[in-house]
């Protein structure tokens, strides 16, 4: 008796972590599922099952482009964040004085909420903003940053704006690590700084800028509140990402079904981006 | 020649970076401090005239736009009790389920420690539709417990997580060594593991504060009733109209970046550490 307590114990632990993410996830998660193959209208069943939703979204134009611009806009933001955090992080790893202050202050947007974030660059790109103002103030013609052409690109300064630090501390914390006999046996052998860069640097961090950049694009391509406060996917459906067009078709529309369709397709994807962490993780931590 | 002309470029990149992080905040101040009027009209580069009355509004005024007739300290109010049961609720979780995937041994540990990484990476918005219809069912939708518990999507995986990587580096003699004494299981966690871990518990515990505070598309998708909104949504909630109150707007945003701000400066290596899964030490 005793001793089937004890075998019992360790599952008793996780019982509550596993009902409450069984319950606001998987559950949830199944339910979508099941949803994006019928149709479900406010107040009734999920009803008439079938592929509609799927063939649906497959034949408009709306679904397929919203998820060329999400991976656009998270492929351009990750790319960036990483040249900008990779850099910095070889400028700050070398010592000199006010290094430290650098790297304090280059970490504050990091610290700075979403919302905020949308919201000072809302100011910022407005036709009557800050960057505009700036730019009026040295004489030049203001730039409309949240029309449709350039909605997208302003999406993903701010994106990079807050998303860099990250990228920044992680690899600082990398070089660290990277023993300095390494570099002084390649000075030995007459390695230019490129090469010790190429051979030595990339090849140190390359688990934590692969972690680093999965861990970005999951989030990058997740991020629902940057967008939706800045330019509501709009003008038109010039910024229109994945999570604001499932959000406007399943919610605001109430086309639950449809809405769900088009998440599930992207699970997929998340999938394969998550086992990739998890690989990466386990074999670093 | 070629070390000048890379002292140069470092200095260039340096300072280029720093006006980059700056501009944002930089009009944030200036848009915070200076009259509305003023801001829309004759838009100045700084604040001038300089007043505070935008911080001032926040705690004694109305807070205009849709919450017309509320002060800023009801969202505050809300998030902080938001914040503070959702806390309390995934740290308690989180703690037991970390203590026992890191050191306990049972069938199904590592697919557990897995579902776990697993949920705390995954996107909200893939599964926003259905939580809109669950809240309904379950009678959530409008209140704040049910934000507690939906945001616990996102933190009790964090904590979790965090917990786990933590309690992985306790030293097992020492847990041992007091079941020997005659502790029971339950009894070692809480009197021998708990306390040595304590700074590890304040860090999730702290860290969890944070991305609840922080949480907007739970709220979203669950709050319509401008009383019960936490401060990400009554922000949000002021933008949209013809008038935007801007000089409210930026005061509101950068005071409630403060707490995280405070807590990422202040726990800056368990950050990077927490987020990274343990996989790089910050």
């Amino acid at each position: 008796m005793m001793k089937g307590l004890r075998k019992l114990e360790p599952y008793l632990y996780v019982t509550p972590a596993v009902c409450i993410i069984a319950s606001v996830l998987v559950f949830p998660l199944f339910y979508t599922f099941y949803m994006s193959f019928g149709e479900k209208i406010l107040g009734k069943e999920v009803e008439k099952f079938g592929l509609q939703n799927y063939i649906a979204i497959l034949t408009e134009r709306r679904f397929v482009s919203s998820l060329g611009k999400s991976v656009l806009f998270t492929t351009v933001a990750v790319t960036a964040k990483l040249l900008i955090g990779l850099t910095l992080a070889l400028i700050l790893h070398r010592s000199f004085r006010g290094r430290n202050l650098f790297r304090a202050y280059f970490f504050l947007p990091w610290a700075i909420p979403w919302f905020t974030v949308a919201i000072l660059f809302l100011w910022l790109f407005r036709l009557t903003g800050g960057i505009n103002t700036m730019l009026g103030a040295i004489g030049m013609f203001p730039v409309f940053w949240l029309g449709p052409d350039l909605s997208l690109i302003s999406g993903m300064i701010a994106n990079v704006w807050k998303g860099f630090p990250f990228f920044m501390v992680s690899f600082l914390a990398g070089l660290q690590t990277i023993p300095k006999e390494l570099y002084e046996a390649a000075q030995v052998d007459g390695a230019n700084p490129i090469q010790q860069f190429l051979y030595i640097t990339l090849p140190s961090l390359r688990n934590i800028i692969l972690i680093v950049c999965t861990l970005s694009t999951i989030w990058t391509f997740g991020l629902f509140e940057l967008l939706y406060i800045l330019t509501g996917g709009g003008p038109g459906d010039s910024s229109k990402i994945l999570p604001i067009l499932v959000y406007e078709t399943g919610i605001s529309m109430y086309l639950y079904g449809k809405g769900a369709a088009m998440a599930v397709l992207t699970v997929p994807l998340i999938l394969a981006l998550v086992f990739l962490l998890v690989r990466l993780i386990r074999r670093t931590a | 020649m070629t070390k000048v002309g890379g002292l140069a470029i470092r200095v260039t990149i340096l300072l280029l970076f720093s006006v980059f992080v700056a501009v944002p905040l930089y009009w944030a101040f200036t848009v915070s401090f200076t009259p509305l009027r003023d801001i829309l009209y004759r838009r100045p580069l700084y604040p001038t005239p300089f007043t505070p009355e935008h911080y001032k509004d926040l705690f004694t005024g109305a807070w205009g736009g849709r919450l017309g007739g509320y002060t800023f300290l009801i969202p505050l109010k809300n998030s902080l009790i938001v914040a503070v049961g959702n806390t309390l609720l995934s740290v308690s979780i989180g703690i037991l389920a970390g203590y026992s995937l890191a050191l306990m041994n049972f069938k199904g540990k590592e697919i557990m420690s897995t579902f776990v990484l697993f949920a705390y990476v995954f996107p909200p918005f893939v599964i926003m539709i259905a939580l809109r219809l669950l809240a309904a069912w379950w009678g959530l939708r409008n209140t704040l417990y049910g934000l507690i518990l939906f945001q616990c999507v996102i933190t009790v995986p964090y904590c979790t997580w965090m917990l786990r990587s933590y309690f992985l580096s306790f030293p097992k003699d020492i847990e041992e060594a007091a079941m020997v004494d005659g502790c029971t299981r339950f009894q070692a966690l809480i009197r021998v593991v708990l306390p040595v871990s304590l700074p590890g518990i304040v860090a999730a515990a702290t860290f969890a504060f944070t991305l609840s505070w922080q949480d907007y598309v739970l709220a979203f998708i669950l709050l319509d009733a401008d009383r019960l909104f936490t401060v990400p949504m009554a922000l949000s909630s002021m933008v949209i109209g013809d008038l935007v109150q801007w000089g409210k707007i930026m005061a509101a945003a950068l005071v409630s970046s403060i707490p995280p701000v405070i807590v990422y400066y202040t726990l800056q290596r368990y950050v990077i550490s927490g987020l990274t899964g343990g996989a790089i030490k910050g």
